[in-house]
């Protein structure tokens, strides 16, 4: 009876251990630092197979800011910003790649957070100071620099809303936190 | 029948003759087949733990070259487990610096980015899934857990009406988990971390039993974590691979923070919800924070005192 | 030569819990082939971790520390025989009060088996010991229960032994020598209670833990549950072993039964109050305990089972019924079984749910770990067999070191 038992034992015969699955390679997709907005480009306009940026066109001729009309080539462009519904509330009218603030004061492309902080005065001392906005690298000056993004990588400037997004995979009850099935 | 337990053949004596020796010792012989077969499982226990390993003490009694060579053996470990050899070092805190971290509850969107990146620089377990950081789902309007949704699956976020709040290690000031841990295998560093020593907890689980922040997970099966994934850049009280059986938690990437930079869930933040820095740094983000914007903590009747902020700014 | 003595004692012990008619040797085979099982599901464990178990981090204790907190109570309601055997005389209870100590001694070793396989890492047990590992104390309230069991396991196992073998060698125990420990051992019982309870009343995170009169409590259900054990343990010796037990002893223990039993239906009566009528967010455990919540109930109809059975135990108890011997120990049975339940699973379970953010998730043993629990208690039950067999024919006088020959 006994090595009965023992048979019995070797042979495993009740019980109902699980093993674990073998974790599953889900890559390093999550290491990735790219902003809510993605890409960071300007809009663009889509015609007969080929992508145009607004100065393409716009340094051609000019736009004429009195006519206020929606052309069926600017329906792609999104125009979400509060009071501004007009080019020209930042843009140069005759030269699309200079900004423009609200005085007539003209701004870099590259220091476009001058002109955001004209209107939006305390995000922009938050963001000065750096707690507004996603820094990278190192918060210990000493050992490296850190590397704030601008407003308009993660705001478009034309809808700076964030858009909603697909949100990363839900925990696996189930399966994490150390449950076997029995939640 | 009222003598099952009294003896009655004393008679017979300590000698035992022939007779007796060959009926017993197959009953014998039995028994302990029985026995080897009730511990044959254990065929299956794979590696066996060092007399090095077994006897290593405590991290704070490991001198200099104890810990050159504890940090050798796990180098090796590592190398021979996962094919990668790891920049495997003992991380110690910086003088003057504690740390802190506050969240904007106005800006997160609840994607789950920082989850799932803080798996990946962690090395946790990817089955069993151990996740270091939760992200609540709240109904505006209440601040009440019970109410929250932790596996919301949705095409989209944020949804209407709900806000985000992701919970991860407060890294306390007064922490409870410290407090119960009867071996002291977890403790407050200097910096404010509160860490493990994976080699000396003994897996009793107190700490998660006290935590009020559900931010312990516990190893219940050797954590499962495929070589390519590997990330080689560790420390040994934080990222270095687990061993079964002891309990592990968020340790604000010591291995990038304590070296300087920032810790995963915050450079993935897709909204920049995240600030970290050192509170004793007047000139610091977290500084600021803390002297502008009304933040607050969760629980804080618990008298934990965390280093962990939530605010919302419009 | 003291050593050498007391060497031959234990050795006659071993020898003596060898030999037995048909039936010891069934009941022994019986339990010793459960340990095995038990043994055998403990290996698994060993191999595949605490995953085989119904744990999680959400629940992240479960049926081995309810078993453990149950069998503290158990071993702490040694005092009930002692305190009125000691403190007030009962002559009856004197020659019976050392069943209850060697029970306590099962008791003890059953906990500790209980807490090692609950443990992820059993091969660091070296790191809870005092002086050679780094013991919390006196932060952590488990490492003061790892001191107090420890030290009431050696109080006990020093008054059996003491008085056993000064039985053995026909002589009578020297006072001096035992008596001390029998008075420190009472207070000691309270204390391993008192702190195995401190043990999750420190908690703030837990509210259905952190709670005052929780300490209360355990005493109270200790003192019931012990005794109703005890009530039964003596009826199998004396039918077993023909050692002369009086039914005065099994009354004086209902009249302590009657007591407490009344005590901890009181103290349950108001955190019950407590909770409900204060009706905050905190009541949830207690209302996914009596209510089930969020449609989660797994614990409903064992709770209102436990307190159906407290509730006719005690009425049984203060009723002369009772008088009767089966009345005495079905009321004995239900209180044994109910306050498993209530202070077993009971407690430790619903302080898990929901969790600190929340979550409903249930937990129920798995098959696995139910097996290592009965292993567990089938080998405290062969111990406590073991040592009756050795310490019954040493107090009726029928073994002693002249008739051993040693």
């Amino acid at each position: 009876m006994l090595a009965l038992l023992a048979l019995c034992f070797v042979l495993d015969l009740w019980g109902e251990v699980e093993p674990v699955q073998p974790g599953q390679s889900k890559g390093r997709q999550y290491s990735a630092n790219e902003t809510v907005r993605d890409p960071l480009l300007a809009p663009r306009l889509e015609k007969i197979g080929f992508e145009y940026g607004c100065v393409e066109c716009h340094r051609n001729f000019s736009l004429d800011n009195k006519r206020r009309q929606r052309l069926a080539e600017h329906t792609s462009i999104e125009l979400d910003h509060g009071a501004n519904s007009r080019c020209d509330n930042c843009h140069l009218l005759d030269k699309l790649d200079v900004l423009v603030d609200y005085e007539g004061s003209h701004i870099a492309f590259e220091e476009s957070e001058k002109l955001c902080g004209k209107c939006h005065g305390p995000k922009y001392r938050d963001w000065k100071e750096g707690v507004h906005g996603r820094p990278n690298g190192y918060w210990l000056a000493s050992r490296g620099e850190s590397v704030k993004a601008t407003c308009v990588q993660c705001h478009s400037p034309h809808s700076p809303a964030f858009k909603p997004m697909t949100p990363a995979p839900a925990p696996d009850e189930r399966r994490g936190s150390g449950g076997n099935g029995h939640g | 029948m009222a003598d099952l337990i009294t003896t009655r053949q004393t008679a017979d004596g300590p000698d035992m003759n022939r007779r007796d020796f060959l009926k017993k010792t197959p009953v014998a012989v039995a028994w302990v087949a029985a026995l080897a077969g009730a511990l044959s499982p254990l065929r299956n226990l794979g590696d066996t733990i060092s007399a090095e390993e077994f006897l290593q003490s405590h991290y704070k009694e490991l001198s200099p070259d104890d810990m050159k060579r504890v940090l050798a053996r796990i180098t090796d470990e590592v190398e021979r487990e996962y094919r990668v050899r790891p920049h495997l070092r003992d991380v110690t805190p910086m003088d003057g610096v504690q740390f802190a971290m506050a969240l904007n509850l106005t800006r997160c969107i609840g994607c789950r980015k920082c989850v799932h990146a803080c798996v990946e620089e962690n090395n946790q377990s990817r089955s069993p899934e151990i996740q270091y950081i939760r992200v609540l789902e709240m109904p505006q309007g209440t601040m009440d857990m019970e109410r929250g949704n932790h596996d919301y699956d949705v095409e989209q976020v944020p949804r209407d009406g709900h806000f985000y709040m992701p919970v991860q290690c407060q890294q306390c000031e007064n922490p409870p988990c410290v407090k119960v841990c009867p071996v002291e295998a977890t403790w407050q560093e200097p910096d404010g971390i509160v860490a493990v020593d994976y080699n000396w907890c003994i897996g009793c689980r107190y700490c998660e039993a006290a935590c009020p922040y559900w931010a312990r997970r516990f190893n219940f099966s050797k954590p499962e974590l495929p070589a390519e994934d590997v990330n080689p850049d560790m420390a040994y009280l934080s990222n270095r691979p687990r061993p079964k059986g002891v309990v592990e938690k968020c340790t604000f990437c010591l291995q990038r923070t304590r070296e300087g930079r920032y810790p995963a869930c915050l450079e993935v933040c897709p909204t920049g919800s995240r600030v970290f820095g050192n509170v004793l740094d007047p000139d610091s983000s977290i500084s600021y924070i803390l002297k502008n914007k009304r933040v607050f903590v969760l629980k804080e009747e618990l008298g934990t005192r965390p280093r962990f902020y939530y605010f919302f700014d419009s | 030569m003291w050593v050498k003595n007391y060497y031959g004692f234990v050795w006659s012990c071993l020898v003596a819990s060898f030999r037995g008619n048909a039936r010891y040797y069934a009941w022994m085979t019986l339990l010793t082939v459960i340990t095995l099982v038990g043994l055998n599901a403990y290996a698994k464990q060993l191999v595949y971790g605490l995953h085989v178990t119904g744990m999680s981090d959400h629940v992240s204790w479960g049926v081995y520390i309810a078993n453990f907190t149950y069998l503290v109570g158990i071993a702490a309601a040694a005092a009930m025989l002692v305190i009125p055997a000691y403190v007030y005389r009962d002559s009856d209870m004197r020659d019976v009060a050392i069943f209850g100590e060697l029970l306590a001694v099962a008791a003890i070793v059953m906990c500790l088996l209980f807490v090692v396989v609950d443990m992820g890492r059993p091969d660091r047990l070296w790191h809870v010991m005092p002086l050679i590992g780094r013991l919390n104390w006196p932060q952590s309230m488990l490492s003061w229960d790892v001191i107090v069991l420890g030290v009431y396991l050696l109080i006990n196992m020093h008054v059996c032994g003491y008085v056993l073998y000064s039985r053995y060698q026909g002589r009578e125990p020297s006072r001096w020598l035992y008596l001390p420990f029998i008075f420190v051992s009472i207070g000691w019982a309270i204390s391993i209670h008192t702190v195995t309870a401190f043990l999750y009343v420190g908690l703030g995170g837990r509210p259905f833990w952190n709670s005052a009169i929780l300490g209360p409590r355990f005493i109270a259900s200790a003192f019931a549950a012990g005794p109703a054990f005890i009530v039964l343990t003596f009826q199998l010796i004396r039918r077993f072993s023909g050692y002369k037990i009086s039914d005065s002893v099994l009354f004086t223990l209902r009249r302590i039964i009657q007591v407490t039993m009344l005590i901890n239906m009181f103290l349950l009566g108001c955190e019950v109050f407590k909770e409900f009528y204060t009706d905050s967010l905190h009541v949830a455990s207690a209302r996914y305990l009596y209510f089930g919540l969020h449609g989660h109930e797994g614990l409903v109809p064992w709770i209102w089972a436990a307190v159906a059975m407290n509730t006719v135990s005690t009425l049984l108890l203060v009723s002369h019924r009772s008088r009767q011997i089966v009345y005495l120990n079905l009321a004995c049975v239900l209180a044994i079984v109910g306050i498993w339940i209530e202070k077993g699973m009971g407690l430790i379970v619903p302080a898990f749910v929901p969790t600190p953010l929340g979550q409903v998730i249930e937990y129920t043993p798995s098959v696995n770990e139910t097996l290592v629990c009965v292993g567990i208690w089938a080998f405290g039950f062969l111990l406590y067999t073991l040592m009756l067999k050795s310490a019954v024919p040493i107090l009726t006088g029928e073994r002693t070191s002249d008739r051993n020959g040693v």
